[in-house]
């Protein structure tokens, strides 16, 4: 057991720490909230979205707002099922203002699929 | 510390790997970093087997560092194949089968069957040439044939 662990900090401790710098430094990224551009995409792609993309947006906001993780899932589902997205010229709207702008539209469709 | 540069380089292409795969939440990031850095791995383990005492060592070191390195050259050579289509103004006719003259404005309706169902480009070349690869990015993994544009602007 001794002589593994030996073995393991002369010659793979260093590539492993890379490897778990980077893992920790991408997850406290993705954790963090999306900027105000993507919450005002998900808002004005809402009215054309399928049921399993509204369900997956309404899943993601549970919380109060969406993260990067949960917002490269939802990107991909957009792309996957619209094919073209349309990014829209950023502004210099706060993050709080679009949240509540996407909060607003999914409480508007309540009772609705 | 021991081997610091093998280290270095499967740990860097593993951080790569991870970080972007966490980043774009995408298994096939994770995998195409990987495969990558395994190249590299399999690369620097071959340059340390050619300095082998074993003779048998050293034929695989030296197979193996002959391997990466046609790897690298291929793709180097795919790259500027890639590059040359897309900027110059003509390409090799060795590389692409002539299909003979074309309608201008067919051309997009009158595709080769080849490229039926897969995606596209097409690029305008000097004397009323046109280039068209279908299915793929890259010359090996694609069809290419040209055609003659008549009608042509």
């Amino acid at each position: 057991m001794k002589s593994a662990l030996n073995w393991f900090v002369e010659n793979a401790l260093f590539a492993s720490g890379m490897v778990v710098v980077a893992a920790v430094g991408a997850s406290l990224y993705q954790s963090r909230e999306v900027d105000a551009n993507s919450y005002r995409v998900l808002t004005q792609e809402w009215d054309k979205s399928g049921t399993v993309l509204r369900h997956d947006l309404k899943a993601a906001m549970d919380d109060g707002k969406i993260t990067r993780w949960e917002n490269a899932r939802l990107m991909r589902e957009l792309l996957d099922e619209q094919r073209i997205l349309v990014f829209p010229v950023a502004e210099s709207a706060s993050v709080q203002q679009a949240r509540t702008d996407l909060a607003r539209k999914l409480e508007e469709s309540r009772g609705h699929p | 510390m021991r081997n610091l540069a093998a280290q270095m380089i499967s740990g860097g292409w593993g951080a790569l790997a991870v970080g972007f795969g966490i980043l774009s939440r995408s298994w096939e990031t994770f995998t195409t970093f990987g495969v990558i850095g395994l190249f590299f791995v399999a690369g620097h383990a071959s340059g340390v087997a050619l300095r082998s005492s074993r003779p048998g060592m050293r034929v695989l070191g030296m197979a193996g560092t002959a391997a990466f390195f046609g790897v690298i050259v291929f793709g180097l050579v795919a790259g500027a194949e890639r590059v040359y289509l897309v900027n110059a103004s003509s390409y090799p006719t060795w590389l692409a089968s002539d299909q003979g003259p074309v309608n201008a404005d067919r051309l997009l309706a009158n595709l080769d069957p080849k490229c039926a169902g897969k995606t596209a480009e097409i690029y305008e070349k000097d004397g009323n040439r046109a280039v068209v690869r279908c299915g793929g990015f890259s010359w090996y993994d694609s069809y290419t044939y040209q055609v003659h544009l008549e009608g042509h602007r």
